[in-house]
């Protein structure tokens, strides 16, 4: 596995996407760093934090970070959807690893990486918005820090998704576009939801709550909403293993190459 | 006896309704440079996907180096393949695609890639990107893949398509090289068949997913009657000469000045300098019988 990791590292730095994605990343902390205002790709029925005045910027930034959803569409398509649109995949399962061992070190891998870029963006960013504005323009690091871990589960389980998709799917082209409808068709069938009387509350108690696209902004907001972050987290480790667990299933059974 | 590199029993493969292998029973021994033969869609990618462990069989089983110790992995690291079109990719240069599998594999001597990219006439390419190579140059990185980590069992598919005539003179010698000093057992589908009847030493013919004949080049000239057809001034002399001078045994006298040999491998050259050497004046000598592909089409029939 060490040997695999030294190789998708050596084939990502040679990669454009890397680039792309770590630029996108330091492009949108650095506006928001400029302008000492959120950066909000806005979906879903997130909460008011946006909009609530007695939060610092640094902290409606953390509440932001379903904005890590469209940016981690880079690192999984460079780690995984460019072996299958090159059929590249078969140079390593024929004489390097098995299918079940490629998709453990691909779905760990994946999440190593995109963790990383999650921790340190928000990491660097906090430190850099601590010394521009000080510690009166900026959240308390131990509460800072205490959410961003709160919503690693919600990352990681994010990401377990993402490469779910990604073993199946298999293009480039097609990974991006229902990668990045997916939220929306899901945000438009709460609506719907919501509108008929029937299922208002249960769309309400239920999926508005729990709705991905909102999750880490609500991480920030119900903080203090102990029930809320123990059944976040659980429900984000429950999710993640069993996604693994049908990708691991569905890609050893599966034909790894383009008929 | 040699010692069996696979041995693969009742494999069987089916994608839905199709059956793309259907019971197929074979052994590959060390050293044996076995040819592939069948039409499109015969189950030749198929049968070398499911002992690279790129697919998987439908029922049957197959082991690799039966008798030898070592994990499935293990194994597999001393498999070279080049299966379907070679897969690189496009962004990277020749040497940084091998070097990325280097790495996979844990190969620190990188050495190699240069070593191997000579083989294949691409280490003056080495720097330039695979998206400009052409498809004969893709076709000689994938054979420089197959061959990285010196490989005791390579299997190719279709492994000249696309490269021209002095390139897949340059790959026929690269194989014979590897087979004669290494002893690396080769498994090569194509449909020019005239190459692969040069060179393979045991010949497999699949259609519809079925084993329709698995035979020795011996066997194989046997069955199609292919011989050297060879007509000199004394044949009784001719014969002492060349069962001394070429150990040629596989013969038949059919005429009071006519010979016919069934030996396979021996050039018609080094015979007539050998008859000439001793006196022996050459009247004509020529190949006979049916060419391998005249025998295909004779046992698979038409379409």
């Amino acid at each position: 596995m060490l040997n695999l990791a030294k190789a998708d590292l050596y084939r990502m730095v040679r990669t454009k996407g890397s680039y792309l994605c770590i630029g996108s990343i330091i492009v949108m902390y650095l506006l928001s760093m400029i302008t000492n205002q959120p950066l909000v790709i806005s979906l879903g029925y997130s909460t008011d934090v946006i909009s609530d005045t007695t939060l610092k910027t640094d902290m409606v930034m953390l509440a932001c970070n379903f904005n890590y959803y469209f940016l981690m569409l880079f690192p999984i398509s460079v780690l995984i959807i460019s072996d299958f649109s090159g059929n590249t995949v078969k140079n390593t399962l024929c004489s390097v690893t098995s299918k079940g061992k490629y998709f453990v070190f691909k779905s760990l891998f994946a999440e190593c990486v995109s963790l990383t870029l999650f921790l340190l963006g928000n990491s660097v960013y906090y430190l850099f918005h601590r010394i521009f504005y000080g510690a009166k323009g900026s959240t308390q690091a131990s509460v800072f820090f205490r959410i961003l871990i709160l919503q690693v589960p919600i990352f990681i389980a994010m990401i377990s998704i993402f490469v779910l998709f990604a073993f199946t799917i298999r293009t480039s082209a097609v990974f991006n576009a229902v990668m990045i409808t997916v939220p929306v068709v899901l945000s438009g069938v709460i609506g719907l939801l919501l509108f008929i009387r029937s299922t208002k509350r249960f769309a309400q108690d239920y999926l508005v709550r729990y709705d991905i696209t909102a999750l880490f902004d609500k991480m920030v907001q119900y903080r203090t909403d102990t029930n809320f972050v123990i059944q976040t987290v659980t429900g984000s480790i429950v999710v993640t293993v069993i996604v693994f667990a049908i990708g691991l299933r569905c890609f050893r059974k599966s034909e790894p190459l383009r008929q | 006896m040699h010692e069996a590199i696979l041995t693969a029993k009742n494999i069987t493969k089916n994608y839905g309704s199709t059956v793309a292998l259907d019971g197929v029973d074979l052994t590959v021994y060390k050293g044996d440079i076995l040819g592939v033969i069948g039409r499109n869609g015969a189950g030749k990618t198929t049968l070398m996907k499911i002992i690279s462990g790129i697919s998987e069989q439908s029922k049957g089983e197959y082991e690799l180096y039966s008798g030898e110790g070592g994990s499935a992995a293990d194994h597999r690291r001393r498999l070279g393949c080049l299966l379907d079109e070679p897969a690189f990719f496009r962004n990277m240069t020749a040497r940084e695609n091998l070097k990325y599998y280097c790495l996979q594999k844990g190969i620190t001597d990188h050495s190699q890639i240069d070593k191997v990219l000579e083989t294949v006439g691409l280490g003056e390419q080495k720097k330039k990107k695979y998206r400009e190579f052409s498809t004969g140059m893709r076709q000689r990185l994938g054979i420089a893949f197959a061959l990285l980590d010196s490989p005791d069992f390579v299997l190719l598919d279709e492994p000249i398509n696309g490269l021209d005539p002095i390139a897949i003179s340059d790959v026929r010698e690269t194989f014979f090289r590897l087979n004669r000093e290494r002893e690396v057992t080769l498994m090569i589908s194509s449909h020019i068949l005239s190459d692969l009847y040069t060179v393979a030493n045991r010949f497999l013919f699949l259609e519809k997913g079925r084993v329709i004949k698995l035979l020795s080049k011996e066997e194989l000239n046997a069955e199609c009657s292919r011989c050297t057809v060879l007509r000199t001034d004394d044949v009784n002399r001719s014969v002492t000469v060349l069962e001394k001078a070429l150990s040629i045994t596989d013969y038949k006298v059919t005429n009071k000045d006519e010979m016919r040999i069934f030996q396979a491998g021996i050039d018609p050259i080094e015979i007539t300098r050998c008859l000439v050497q001793n006196g022996i004046g050459v009247a004509s000598i020529y190949d006979s019988g049916v060419s391998l592909e005249e025998y295909f089409k004779q046992i698979i029939g038409p379409y």
